[in-house]
């Protein structure tokens, strides 16, 4: 069953009066239970995409299109409604726990305010929030609840921020880029908690990373967004060995391998394209080693090939040679 | 905690000492010596140097501080010169009349900065307008706002007593409104447009997004994700408004012939009243360290990353 389905999404900001486009044309559906990986560069997008699904945006921000989750049109909530859906519906987990928990409250505050405010009683609340907190794997429970922000580790205070999240019960997490503030011991355990969690309560999630490999590992699907656009949507399971987007394909390429010692890493040459940046044609024109005329004059529209979804006028033909190290050898993707 | 309050009590200490050192210098180092005032215009030098015997002028200064010192350690504050009588007799009267203002000037500097401030930096139209008010009544130096408050409220309109101090509470209150406006203007303007500064800068801050995401209502996102944030510098601008307090008193007793410590200070200096001067001068600066230390202390209970951390 379809829980979230964002549709024909588009996003302007004004930058000097100047109405940018952040977001171009976002179409993209989430099961009940299902986790998609949101994978891209900075600035791609990924994140206001995920804001816009909970409508926490810029005051001064457009948006075209819609977001409907679980046949009710997000963007046509008004504001009680969408506090309930807030509160009970979705929830969601930022990257740095340091800034987006409250430093001059205590944890305990900060965990039980989301179930007070929506009636629960303290003792109830500080129970769950307590057994949550066992569940992530925090010790001496009441101490830490009595403790302020500062006094944890960044691991710990997200799987407070993780605890804070499940508290509610939501049928959908947005997890923005949960792990990237955190030293790289420490990624690995606060991603194992999150995703046993999500698995063992069946909740659907929208993981934003620029990690395409962790994303691959803990999601059913991914979603490449590209300058705002999206670019290529498979099973994560395929990822390795059926991509289907020249850019996807650098991006597995670009990352560095532990089995084989290179001289220098793989990149995707050019620079990162600006969604407002673009012309007529496709977003990864000015990158892409494979680039017709066609490319130049028709931005190619999400459509399905194979069991994937993806943005490529020559899909078809590509299919099979850009997994991972052959889309190394071919000429203009330098290695 | 109790470490941090012992270190701040003995700071205090040292800080009142130096203050009290430099009061008494400063007084020493001041043109014209107090036995000239005292024997008056046509005194002979032996009258002269009997009055400066009598007064002890002629001991060396540290061992004048040090008596001066000891005296003010067992509630001696010293001799009026003008007066004849001592200095704690003198001030008694006064001290209360500039207490009642001071603390009604500070009580309508804090609620009414805090309030418009907090408007301010919420409310698009008001906030406009509150901003531009603000902006004028920083400019307005006390002594101005005291003429126009006069001449329209107590002239004009005859709501409140022009001059002088009323009876009992109430009597105070009615009597000492006007000058505490006067006073406090100024200084809530400043409140205010720090106030919407501190609020304009936690609303912009990541946790007013998680509070927002989670379906806070906006209410409480403002009063325990902005406004208890932005309490922390609030506190300690009010420390330094008190300071402005007791400069901007003198003024405004003069203003509002008061018969406070201020307008005391006033007469005492243009009579050469060396120990009346001393006496307020140390009361001024005692109050002003004693509330920079308590807004301190109170700093550390507002924001925890400044405690001891809890093992």
């Amino acid at each position: 069953m379809t829980l979230l389905e964002v549709d024909h999404l588009s996003l302007d900001l004004p930058v000097d009066r100047e109405p940018r486009r952040i977001i171009h044309d976002v179409t993209l559906e989430l099961d009940d239970g299902e986790a998609v990986g949101l994978v891209g560069e900075s600035g791609a997008g990924k994140s206001m995409t995920s804001r816009a699904v909970i409508r926490l945006l810029p005051q001064n921000a457009r948006i075209g299109g819609d977001i409907v989750f679980d046949g009710r049109s997000v963007l046509a909530m008004d504001r009680r409604l969408l506090a309930t859906y807030r509160s009970r519906d979705v929830a969601m987990i930022f990257q740095d726990p340091k800034s987006h928990i409250n430093p001059v409250r205590t944890v305990g505050a900060f965990l039980i305010e989301a179930l007070v405010e929506r009636g629960d009683r303290r003792a109830d609340a500080l129970a769950v929030v307590s057994e949550l907190l066992d569940t992530v794997g925090i010790r001496e429970i009441p101490h830490r609840l009595r403790q302020y922000p500062h006094e944890l580790s960044g691991g710990m205070l997200q799987r407070v921020m993780i605890a804070a999240a499940l508290a509610v019960q939501p049928r959908l997490l947005l997890a923005d880029e949960p792990t990237t503030a955190l030293d790289v011991t420490t990624q690995a355990n606060v991603m194992a908690h999150l995703d046993v969690q999500r698995r063992n309560r069946g909740l659907a999630m929208l993981f934003v990373t620029h990690d395409l490999e962790l994303a691959a590992s803990v999601c059913d699907r991914i979603a490449v967004m590209y300058a705002g656009c999206l670019v290529e949507v498979c099973a994560a399971s395929s990822i390795h060995d059926r991509v289907l987007h020249p850019y996807t394909a650098g991006l597995l390429a670009s990352r560095p391998r532990v089995t084989s010692r290179t001289a220098r890493l793989p990149v995707i040459p050019g620079r990162p394209q600006a969604a407002y940046e673009l012309g007529e044609g496709c977003p990864f024109l000015s990158r892409c080693p494979y680039a017709l005329d066609i490319c130049r004059t028709t931005r190619p529209e999400l459509r399905v090939v194979g069991s994937s979804r993806v943005a490529c006028h020559r899909a078809e033909e590509l299919s099979g040679c850009l997994t991972d190290g052959r889309a190394a050898d071919r000429p203009g993707v330098h290695a | 905690m109790v470490r941090v309050l012992v270190e701040r009590l003995v700071g205090l200490v040292l800080t009142l000492l130096v203050g009290s050192f430099l009061i008494y210098g400063a007084m020493y180092l001041a043109p014209g010596t107090p036995a000239a005032v005292v024997a008056g215009g046509h005194a002979t030098s032996s009258e002269l140097q009997s009055i400066r015997h009598q007064l002890h002028l002629n001991e060396p200064f540290f061992v004048r501080y040090w008596d001066w010192l000891d005296g003010v350690l067992h509630g001696n504050l010293g001799r009026s010169f003008v007066y004849r009588e001592p200095v704690t007799l003198l001030l008694s009267g006064r001290v209360m009349n500039t207490v009642f203002l001071v603390v009604f000037a500070a009580l309508l500097i804090i609620t009414g900065g805090v309030v418009l401030g907090l408007l301010a930096a919420l409310r698009r139209r008001l906030g406009i307008v509150i901003t531009a008010g603000m902006s004028v009544g920083l400019a307005v130096p006390s002594f101005v706002a005291a003429i126009v408050l006069i001449s329209v409220f107590a002239v004009d309109l005859k709501w409140f007593p022009a001059a002088s101090t009323g009876t009992g509470f109430f009597g105070q209150l009615h009597h000492m409104t006007l000058p505490a406006i006067a006073l406090a203007l100024s200084w809530l303007a400043f409140t205010g447009q720090l106030t919407k500064a501190a609020v304009r800068e936690e609303l912009a801050k990541d946790q007013v997004e998680t509070a927002q995401s989670r379906g806070i209502k906006p209410r409480h996102v403002v009063t325990r994700h902005v406004l208890r944030n932005a309490l922390i510098p609030i506190t300690t601008v009010s420390g330094i408004t008190v300071a402005g307090l007791i400069a901007g008193d003198v003024v405004v007793e003069q203003a509002f012939g008061i018969n406070g410590l201020g307008s005391f200070l006033v007469q005492a200096v243009e009579q050469k009243d060396f120990a009346s001067v001393q006496a307020v001068a140390l009361i001024l600066v005692t109050a002003f360290v004693v509330v920079n230390g308590i807004v301190d202390v109170g700093n550390r209970f507002l924001d925890p990353r400044l405690r001891e951390p809890v093992v």
